[in-house]
C-alpha cells in the first residue's frame, strides 16, 4: 500500500572510496557500497569498526578526508548537514528533553518553515503512524524506551527525508520489545518506501531488517551480500565467525586431488574436504563449520573426531552441545530437539562427524600477508 | 520517640549555649598588658603604630593599633556594651558627644599621665587629652584650578565647575564645611536647607559627591577631581606622595577639630591605656608626628612647630579657628544625612 | 525508630541554628523595635519614603542589569568551553576562576583605574575618535554594572559549564540533521537546555550583586545608592539598628521572593530531568 504523500521519493545512495581518519589513524578506509532507492541496508560490524563514522559522514556531521557520497545522483560534498534532507534516528534518540513529543516531531517541519496548520496535521499523521496518538503533549522522559524510540523515528521521517539513517536504533531496548519494534519499523519502511541505512552491531537485528548487509571490520568492508549469502558463503574468516557461530580448526594442506583436499589438523587427525581448494600444498589453513554441521554419535568411525561433552544446553527447539577435542580445542554442535532426542551425560565420550561439504577454508596468515 | 525528645531538649540548650558563646571571644582577646587603641586608618594608623609602640613598650606595656573611622569606633563599641573591643578611642568632639551620651567612655585620672602638664588647659579634656588639632580647609590641584578664596568661590567661579568633590554629612570634615556654608548662604550654622538648595541649584556639585575623604584622595590622585574639603593632614599626605596639592584656609575661617583619646567604659587594660595616652602626648612622640608626611599639629607645649605646619596655622592662631557647635550638629545630623543622601541620589 | 541519616546532620544543624538562625531571629526581632515598643514603625517609615523605595527598585535593577550582561558574556564563554578540547577547557576554567581567587576589594580598586578619566576605556574611546575628551565611568551605573559583571561572571559560567558538560553533542546533531541552522540550534536547543544552569547562575549573580557593598560604595559613589549602603548608613553612621534590621529584612525578603520565583521556574516540568 504505497502512500505517496508520506515521503519524498526514496533515493539511491552511493558511497565511493570513503576514507576518514582521527588524529592520523584511519578510522575507515576506502568504504564503498550502494543502496538502491527504497532498499534497507544494514551496516554491521563490531563496536569500533568505523560504521558510525560512515553514518556520520553520510549525515554530514563530519567532513570525510576523501571519498564520494551521492544521494539520488547529487554529490553531497558541498551540502551541509541541515540541507541534505536526511532523517536520522540517534543511538539514544536525542529527543529534545524540553520539548513535548509533538514539538519534537514538528522540529524538522519548523526548520523547513512549514505552515503551522500543516505542521499540526503532519504531526498528528506521524503520531498515528507510530501508534502514539494522544501522546503529543507528553515529554520524552514521560515515555517508555520503546515509545521514545518511536518518537525518534517519527521525528526522523516527519520532514519527508529521501534517506533514513538509524544508529543502533534498538540498542537501548530490551530484547522482547526489540523484535516488535523491528517488525513495526520494517512495516513502516515498506509503507513509506524510504531508502534506509541501519547501523548496528547486532547481527540478528541486521538480518531481520535489512535486505543486504554491509559487513565492516577495522575500518574496511569485508563483504556486501544478503543475510543468507553472508551466512552461507562468508568471504572472510571474520565474516564467518562474526555472523552466526562457527567452529574453527587449524591445519595444513596435506594433499590436493581433483575432487578432494586432505587437511592435516594440528591435533594429528585428518579432514578430507570433497573439493579441490585453491591453496598450495603445505599452506596453513583455518577450517570453519557451523554447529549444525556437526553430528554426534556414540560410536567411533574413520572420519569422526573423538570429543568429550562439557555441557548440553537446550535453546528452544535446538539443543546445543559444547565439547572438548582431545587437544583441548572447543567444538560446538547443535541439533534440532525432538521428543526422542538422546541427551548424553556431561563427560561422555562422543564422536563428532563433520559435514565436510559445508566446511569453509581460509588462509591462516594474518590478513596483511594475504594481499 | 522518648529518645528523640531528650535529644531535642539538649539540642535547644546547645543552641542557646553556642549563641551565647559567640559573643564571648572579644572578652578574652585583650588580656595581658596590651592596650587596644582605635585610630583612624591610613596616616594615623601608620604613625601611631611606628611612633607610639616603642614608647608604650618602654613603659612596660604592649600596644595594638586597630584602624577604624570614628563613626565605626562608635558603632563597634555600641555593638558590645560593657565589653568594648577597644580600650581607647580616637575621635573629635562630634563623636565624643555621642560617646558620652551613650555612656561609652569614662573620665580619666590626669594624675596617671606624666605629660599632662605639658598640655594647654584647652587640651586637658576631662574625657581625655587632645593629641592634635585638625585644621580643615580646602585642598586644590594648582595645575588644574586657581587657589579658591573660600566656599563661596567654589560655587560662583566657573573655573571650578565639575572639579569639586564633596562628601556626605557622615564625614566630620564634610559636616564642618557644610556648617560654614550654611553660615554664608543661610541664616546660621544649622540652616542646612540653604545648603541643600545651593546644591540643587548647582547640580554639577551633586555629581561630585562621594562616600569619604579617603575616596576623594584616590580620585585626586587620578586627576578626576581638583578640589575637596580636607584637613591639613590630607594635604600633607598627598604632598608626601609627590602630588601637586595645596591647602587653602577659607576666607571665612578654618573649621578645626581637636582629636582626643578617650578611655572606654569597661576597658580591660586601663594601665596600658594610660601608658598609651601618655605616649601620645609626649614630646618624643609629637616631635616625630609633626614631621611629613603626617604633620600633626603638636599639642605638647614643648614641641616646636615645623615651618610646614606654621604655613597652615600658628600656635596663637588656634583660638581664632572656627570650632563648630557639635551639640547642635549631632541633634540634626541623622536628618541631614538622610536628606542629603536622597538629594544626591537624585 | 528506624535508623536514618539524621544523626549525621546534627553538627550542621547546630552550626546553622547557632550562627545563622539565631542571629537572623535576633535581626528580625530588632526590626520591630519602634519608639513606643514593638511595632511595624521601621517598616512603615522605610517603605513610606519614596527615596528608599527608589533605592530598592534601583538595587533590583542593578541585579537585573548584571544578570543580563553576565548572561550575554557568560553564555558564549560556556559554549566555547563546550566546543573546546581538554586543554582549552582547563584554560577556560582557570581564567574563569581567577577573578574568584582575587579579593573583591582589590578587584574593585582595579576597576577605579580602568573606569577613570585616564583609564583604558576612556583613552581607547578618545583615540578612536568616539569621544571628544576623556570621560570617567566612575560613579555611574554603567561603570558599576561593568565591574559587577566581571566580578560575578564566574557565578554564571560555572553552573553553565557544569550543565553543558552533561549535554551530549547528539542533541545539536539531531537539530542539525533536522535542518536547523546555528542560531536556531542555539535558541531552540542549547539555550533551553542551559536554562536550569542559567537560573542557578542568575540566582547567584542577583544575590551577589544586590549585596556587594564594597563595589557599590566605591564605584557607584554617593550618587548611586543601593540597599546595602542604606543598611550600612543606619548601622555605622546613624546607629539606628532597628531601622537597619528592618531594611535588612526587606532586602532579604525581596531577594528571597525572587529566589523562590526562580526556583519555581526551574521546577517546571520541561526543565526537570535534563538538568
Amino acid at each position: 500500500m504505497p502512500q505517496a504523500s508520506n515521503a519524498a521519493e526514496g533515493r539511491e545512495l552511493s558511497v565511493r572510496g570513503l576514507t576518514h581518519s582521527y588524529g592520523g589513524q584511519n578510522a575507515i578506509s576506502d568504504i564503498s557500497f550502494e543502496i538502491k532507492a527504497g532498499e534497507i541496508v544494514a551496516l554491521l560490524g563490531p563496536s569500533g569498526c568505523g560504521k558510525s563514522t560512515v553514518l556520520r559522514a553520510i549525515a554530514g556531521l563530519i567532513q570525510p578526508k576523501s571519498g564520494l557520497i551521492q544521494l539520488g545522483g547529487q554529490d553531497l560534498a558541498n551540502v551541509s548537514a541541515r540541507a541534505r534532507g536526511i532523517g536520522m534516528v540517534f543511538q539514544n534518540y536525542a529527543l529534545f528533553p524540553h520539548l513535548t513529543v509533538a514539538e519534537n516531531i514538528a522540529y524538522p517541519l519548523a526548520c523547513q518553515k512549514v505552515a503551522r496548520t500543516e505542521r499540526r496535521e503532519r504531526v498528528e499523521e506521524m503520531l498515528s503512524l507510530v501508534q502514539l496518538k494522544g501522546f503529543g503533549n507528553r515529554l520524552p522522559r514521560e515515555l517508555s524506551g520503546g515509545q521514545q524510540q518511536r518518537v525518534a523515528v517519527a521525528r526522523a521521517i516527519a520532514g519527508r527525508p529521501s534517506l533514513l539513517l538509524l544508529d543502533e536504533p534498538f540498542g537501548a531496548l530490551d530484547r522482547a520489545l526489540r523484535f516488535d519494534l523491528q517488525v513495526e519499523l520494517l512495516h513502516l519502511q515498506k509503507t513509506l518506501g524510504i531508502t534506509t541505512l541501519i547501523v548496528t552491531h547486532d547481527q540478528e537485528e541486521a538480518q531481520s531488517l535489512a535486505g543486504r548487509l554491509v559487513l565492516m571490520n577495522k575500518g574496511n568492508v569485508e563483504q556486501i551480500d544478503t543475510p543468507m549469502a553472508v551466512y552461507d558463503r562468508p568471504k572472510t574468516l571474520f565474516v564467518n565467525t562474526f555472523i552466526g557461530q562457527a567452529n574453527v580448526l587449524h591445519g595444513k594442506v596435506d594433499r590436493l586431488e581433483a575432487e578432494a583436499t586432505t587437511i592435516a589438523l594440528t591435533n594429528g587427525k585428518a579432514l578430507v574436504l570433497p573439493r579441490r581448494l585453491n591453496f598450495t600444498t603445505g599452506s596453513t589453513v583455518t577450517i570453519t563449520f557451523r554447529p549444525e554441521d556437526v553430528r554426534l554419535s556414540a560410536t567411533p568411525s574413520a572420519s569422526a573426531l573423538p570429543a568429550r561433552l562439557t555441557v548440553s544446553v537446550p535453546l528452544g527447539p535446538t539443543l546445543v552441545h559444547d565439547l572438548l577435542l582431545e587437544d583441548g580445542t572447543n567444538l560446538r554442535a547443535s541439533e534440532v530437539r525432538g521428543p526422542s532426542t538422546f541427551i548424553p551425560e556431561p563427560g561422555a565420550q562422543l564422536f563428532a562427524e563433520i559435514d565436510t561439504m559445508r566446511c569453509h577454508a581460509f588462509p591462516s596468515e594474518p590478513e596483511a600477508f594475504r594481499e | 520517640m522518648q529518645d528523640f525528645n531528650i535529644t531535642r531538649r539538649h539540642f535547644g540548650l546547645l543552641a542557646a549555649g553556642a549563641a551565647a558563646a559567640a559573643t564571648v571571644p572579644f572578652a578574652a582577646r585583650a588580656a595581658g598588658g596590651t592596650a587596644v587603641a582605635a585610630t583612624f586608618p591610613g596616616n594615623w594608623e601608620d604613625g601611631y603604630r611606628s611612633v607610639l609602640t616603642p614608647l608604650v613598650k618602654a613603659a612596660g606595656f604592649d600596644l595594638t593599633v586597630a584602624p577604624a573611622m570614628a563613626q565605626d569606633q562608635l558603632a563597634k563599641v555600641m555593638a558590645s556594651p560593657g565589653n568594648p573591643p577597644y580600650d581607647t578611642l580616637l575621635m573629635s568632639p562630634g563623636q565624643m558627644a555621642v560617646a558620652v551620651e551613650n555612656d561609652l567612655i569614662q573620665k580619666i585620672d590626669p594624675s596617671k599621665l606624666k605629660n599632662w602638664g605639658m598640655l594647654d588647659p584647652a587640651f586637658q579634656g576631662e574625657y581625655g587629652p587632645t593629641v592634635t588639632v585638625e585644621v580643615n580647609g580646602i585642598a586644590y590641584n594648582p595645575d588644574l584650578v586657581p587657589a579658591p578664596k573660600g566656599y563661596r568661590d567654589l560655587f560662583e567661579n566657573p573655573a571650578y565647575k565639575g572639579l569639586v568633590s564633596w562628601t556626605g554629612f557622615a564625614s566630620n570634615t564634610g559636616v564642618m564645611a557644610y556648617t560654614e556654608i550654611a553660615k554664608i548662604f543661610g541664616s546660621g550654622p544649622t540652616d542646612m536647607d540653604a545648603v541643600f538648595k545651593l546644591f540643587k541649584d548647582h547640580p554639577e556639585h551633586i555629581k561630585g559627591v562621594v562616600a569619604s575623604t579617603n575616596h576623594q584622595m584616590t580620585l585626586f590622585q587620578q586627576g578626576e577631581i581638583a578640589v575637596f574639603m580636607c584637613s591639613t593632614g590630607n594635604v600633607a599626605k598627598l604632598k608626601a606622595l609627590g602630588l601637586k596639592a595645596e591647602f587653602v584656609q577659607p576666607e571665612t575661617g578654618s573649621p578645626a577639630a581637636p582629636v582626643n583619646i578617650h578611655l572606654t567604659k569597661g576597658a580591660k587594660n586601663v594601665d596600658a591605656a594610660y601608658a598609651y595616652m601618655d605616649a601620645a602626648i609626649s614630646k618624643a612622640a609629637q616631635d616625630q608626628l609633626k614631621m611629613p608626611p603626617r604633620e600633626m599639629f603638636p599639642t605638647n607645649k614643648d614641641v616646636e612647630l615645623t615651618p610646614g605646619i606654621e604655613a597652615y596655622v600658628k600656635r596663637e592662631q588656634l583660638a581664632s579657628l572656627v570650632y563648630p557647635d557639635w551639640a547642635a550638629i549631632n541633634k540634626n545630623r541623622a536628618e541631614w544625612i538622610r536628606q542629603f543622601d536622597a538629594l544626591v541620589a537624585g | 525508630m528506624k535508623a536514618s541519616g539524621f544523626p549525621y546532620v546534627i553538627p550542621m544543624l547546630l552550626l546553622s541554628v547557632a550562627f545563622f538562625a539565631t542571629p537572623l531571629a535576633v535581626l528580625v526581632g530588632f526590626s520591630f523595635i519602634g519608639p513606643e515598643g514593638l511595632s511595624l514603625h521601621n517598616y512603615a517609615r522605610f517603605l513610606g519614603d519614596a527615596f528608599n523605595y527608589r533605592v530598592l527598585i534601583n538595587t533590583a535593577k542593578l541585579g537585573l542589569q548584571t544578570i543580563v550582561s553576565t548572561t550575554l558574556l557568560g553564555v558564549p564563554i560556556a559554549l566555547l568551553y563546550w566546543h573546546s578540547g581538554k586543554t582549552a577547557r582547563q584554560i577556560i576554567i582557570f581564567l574563569t576562576l581567577i577573578p574568584m581567587l582575587t579579593s573583591n576589594v582589590v578587584r574593585t580598586f582595579a576597576w577605579i583605574v580602568i573606569l577613570g578619566r585616564q583609564g583604558p576605556i576612556s583613552e581607547t574611546f578618545v583615540a578612536l575618535g568616539l569621544a571628544e575628551r576623556p570621560f570617567s565611568l566612575m560613579s555611574t551605573e554603567l561603570g558599576l554594572v561593568m565591574a559587577m559583571c566581571q566580578i560575578d561572571l564566574p557565578l554564571i559560567i560555572l553552573p553553565l559549564v557544569a550543565i553543558l558538560s552533561r549535554i551530549p553533542v547528539t542533541y545539536t546533531e539531531a537539530a542539525q540533521v533536522s535542518g536547523a541552522g546555528p542560531w536556531r540550534i542555539l535558541v531552540t536547543v542549547l539555550l533551553p537546555m542551559m536554562l536550569p544552569g542559567l537560573l542557578a547562575g542568575w540566582i547567584l549573580v542577583f544575590a551577589s550583586t544586590s549585596a556587594s557593598f564594597v563595589t557599590q560604595a566605591v564605584i557607584g559613589g554617593a550618587r548611586n545608592v543601593y540597599v546595602p549602603q542604606l543598611i550600612y548608613r543606619e548601622v555605622g553612621t546613624l546607629f539606628d539598628w532597628p531601622m537597619a534590621s528592618a531594611i535588612a529584612v526587606v532586602l532579604l525578603l525581596s531577594t528571597g521572593i525572587l529566589l523562590v520565583a526562580m526556583t519555581m521556574i526551574s521546577r517546571h516540568r520541561r526543565l526537570v530531568g535534563h538538568a
